[in-house]
């Protein structure tokens, strides 16, 4: 990923005066620009009512303006159908009601079901089973929705622990799969 | 979106000097980074006989070049930037990110509604079409939809994710 850090190093000969004032400003601007949908990051706002959404849980659009809720693709009887337009949380936790950042495109940090075996290259569906999280098997059950978020790029992190660490890296895409049949 | 108009802004206090000239130097690579492909935006001809205007959706005819398109086709839609593009000139089109997408007129749009390619030329739907001949193409996810108003102003925003198609067959 790109390291703006590594300008901010750049910078640190310069500390004051009119260059490092723009310095500065180049800075700020390159973080809003790294927070822009032109690079795949939209400002949402929780529609959780009780739990928060933490970094790597997968989201999905709700009923309101740049509103968004915590993934699910069940929509059997009582079930919140969750499944439109998903992204990857980018802020450590985002509160009910508060704004936070969010990936719709890119590679992205996201949290797989525990108990699960990944590997690079496979796919990551939309859980039935956990909220917000992803898996690498698609389901198959009565209600469920076969949603496609992205494909494993690195699983090496991921755990059962102790301590468990439920993290893969992500390339999302989001596009559907057909298998032509013999 | 990104607003490079808060750089220009800020930046008056730097009138000369090598200060200004590097500033000025790093906002025109700016300005080309946000009309570019890393950013999801393309430079294309409008390839109709009529002006192209703000969201309309379009598709590739001849080599970057466009018209608008509707659910005849199965191709992967561009959204126009420009208020309006007229016929043989050259503008940018949004392909991935967000943007004002023109939408049919008297719908009733809501956030998380997926925006269809609809059956007008270059305007979106809510509804999936279903008639025989005509791709249901995905365009995005409504966003915000609070600046509709049918006829006079019909765009909504919408997050930009094309899907594959499904056709509809003709029995």
């Amino acid at each position: 990923m790109f390291n703006l850090q590594a300008f901010s190093t750049q910078k640190s000969g310069v500390s004051d005066g009119s260059v490092a004032n723009a310095l500065n400003k180049i800075r700020s601007l390159l973080t809003k620009l790294l927070h822009s949908p032109e690079t795949g990051v939209i400002e949402l706002t929780s529609g959780e009512v009780v739990e928060d959404i933490v970094k790597g849980k997968i989201v999905a659009l709700d009923n309101e303006i740049y509103q968004c809720v915590r993934a699910y693709a069940d929509d059997g009887p009582g079930q919140p159908f969750t499944c439109r337009g998903f992204a990857v949380c980018l802020s450590d936790l985002v509160e009910p009601g508060e704004k936070g950042f969010f990936r719709f495109a890119g590679e992205a940090d996201t949290i797989l079901e525990p108990s699960l075996t990944p590997g690079a290259g496979e796919s990551v569906y939309v859980s039935t089973t956990v909220y917000g999280s992803g898996t690498n098997v698609a389901p198959t059950g009565n209600n469920e929705w076969v949603r496609k978020v992205g494909y494993i790029k690195d699983a090496s992190q991921y755990t059962a622990g102790p301590p468990v660490n439920l993290f893969v890296r992500m390339i999302l895409d989001k596009c559907c799969e057909n298998q032509i049949q013999a | 979106m990104f607003n490079l108009q808060a750089f220009s802004t800020q930046k008056s206090p730097v009138s000369d000097g090598p200060t200004a000239v590097a500033l000025a130097r790093i906002r025109g690579l700016l300005t080309k980074l946000l009309h570019n492909p890393e950013t999801g935006v393309l430079y294309l001809l409008n390839g109709d006989a009529s002006p192209i205007t703000k969201g309309m959706l379009c598709r590739f005819d001849a080599d970057n070049r466009v018209t608008p398109t509707t659910y005849l086709f199965g191709d992967t839609p561009v959204v126009c930037l420009a208020d309006s593009l007229p016929a043989g000139e050259w503008g940018f089109f949004r392909f991935a990110g967000e943007a004002d997408v023109r939408l049919i007129n008297a719908i009733a749009p809501s956030p998380s509604d997926v925006v269809y390619v609809g059956g007008v030329d270059g305007l979106g739907d809510i509804s999936a079409p279903g008639g025989a001949g005509t791709w249901i193409k995905q365009v995005g996810w409504l966003l915000d939809e609070t600046s509709y108003v049918t006829v006079t102003n019909p765009l909504v925003r919408v997050v930009l994710e094309p899907c594959c198609g499904i056709y509809n067959p003709i029995i």
